[in-house]
């Protein structure tokens, strides 16, 4: 470790050690404790390093709803050939449009039950409305990307 | 999280569930995504700063996953750079197509500094003003801050996510932090004074 390369690694990773490589965290400590030049630089770095965290975003509340929506489609889009079968009553799998008439498919979602009993891996289960026009085919021909 | 640099490790936190989404399991597929969609969602938010295409952008992320979880071979980088590879790719495609221009110039004036200004609404105002700085970076610097800064990766993941080596990774960030203290030199004068006493 030298002034040239403490001087890279604050440009590059800001003045917290915890983002500095890790390899060269240990030198770059020790460098900066005897080093009393370097105390401006990473007074500004810590500078610059505040001002980002102050900037990265809070999770909002609406990012669960979100998350939810995302899984539920995500979950819908699974290939059917390895999901049917399942042997579980009441389970009915997204019908993949690839490879199949998709008017068909959203003819049979039409047909099918408007609610859907889905259970998970951990056993809590819940019941979810099938939007029976073309999201669950949209969804998975996104998949195909 | 973890900053010890051990990005290329064996022990992935996601590979069970991504064995499982391979053979076809939807509620695998269901707890990746509620955990690790929230990093995702965020870090597509702050780069396209638009809610819509940042749910978009990480649901397409995630229905990516059915159609390469059964190829993952696990034993090299963490599933978790894979995810943050194409979360990257598909902003900067958005990015590329929207062509935003530079909102340097459109930095918000400063709020009003008498004594009772809102505390909130001066955090606000400046973390408006840092959004502008990092929206005026070129892409490929607003993706390596958005990796290093906000998704606490490590620089190796950083790097491989971003399919550049680690000097380059550091050159993208060093430019980067270059043209954000630029861009923010006020606020920055601000902070240092009141460190500063």
């Amino acid at each position: 470790m030298n002034e040239a390369r403490f001087q890279e690694i604050l440009a590059a990773y800001g003045a917290d050690p915890r983002r500095w490589p890790k390899a060269e965290r240990a030198a770059a400590l020790a460098y900066y404790s005897q080093d009393a030049a370097a105390q401006p630089a990473v007074r500004d770095a810590e500078a610059l390093d505040a001002l980002l965290a102050g900037y990265a975003a809070v999770p909002a509340s609406s990012d669960l709803e979100i998350i939810a929506r995302i899984s539920r489609k995500v979950s819908a889009a699974a290939p059917q050939s390895t999901r049917l079968g399942s042997g579980r009553p009441g389970r009915l799998q997204a019908f993949a449009a690839q490879g199949r008439n998709a008017a068909a498919a959203a003819g049979f979602l039409a047909a099918a039950l408007t609610g859907l009993f889905i259970g998970f891996g951990n056993g809590a289960s819940g019941v979810f409305t099938v939007d029976a026009s073309d999201e669950l085919i949209v969804s998975y021909a996104m998949a195909e990307g | 999280m973890s900053y010890d640099g051990r990005d290329l490790t064996h022990s992935d936190p996601d590979i069970d569930d991504v064995r499982r989404i391979g053979a076809g399991d939807a509620s695998a597929a269901a707890a990746l995504v509620r955990r690790r969609s929230p990093k995702i969602l965020a870090l597509s938010r702050r780069m396209l700063n638009d809610a819509a295409e940042a749910e978009d952008v990480t649901q397409e992320v995630f229905l990516r996953v059915w159609t390469h979880a059964a190829n993952w071979r696990p034993g090299g980088a963490k599933f978790e750079t894979w995810l943050h590879r194409v979360a990257v790719n598909l902003c900067l495609d958005r990015l590329r197509r929207r062509r935003e221009t530079p909102a340097g110039d459109a930095l918000p004036d400063r709020p009003d500094e008498s004594p009772d200004a809102e505390q909130s609404m001066w955090a606000d105002q400046r973390a408006a003003r840092v959004r502008l700085a990092i929206d005026a970076l070129p892409e490929r610097q607003r993706a390596a801050i958005e990796l290093c800064s906000f998704q606490e990766v490590t620089n190796i993941e950083a790097a491989a996510a971003l399919e550049v080596s680690v000097d380059a990774l550091e050159s993208l960030l060093a430019r980067a932090r270059r043209s954000l203290r630029d861009n923010l030199a006020r606020d920055l004068s601000d902070l240092l004074g009141v460190v500063d006493g």
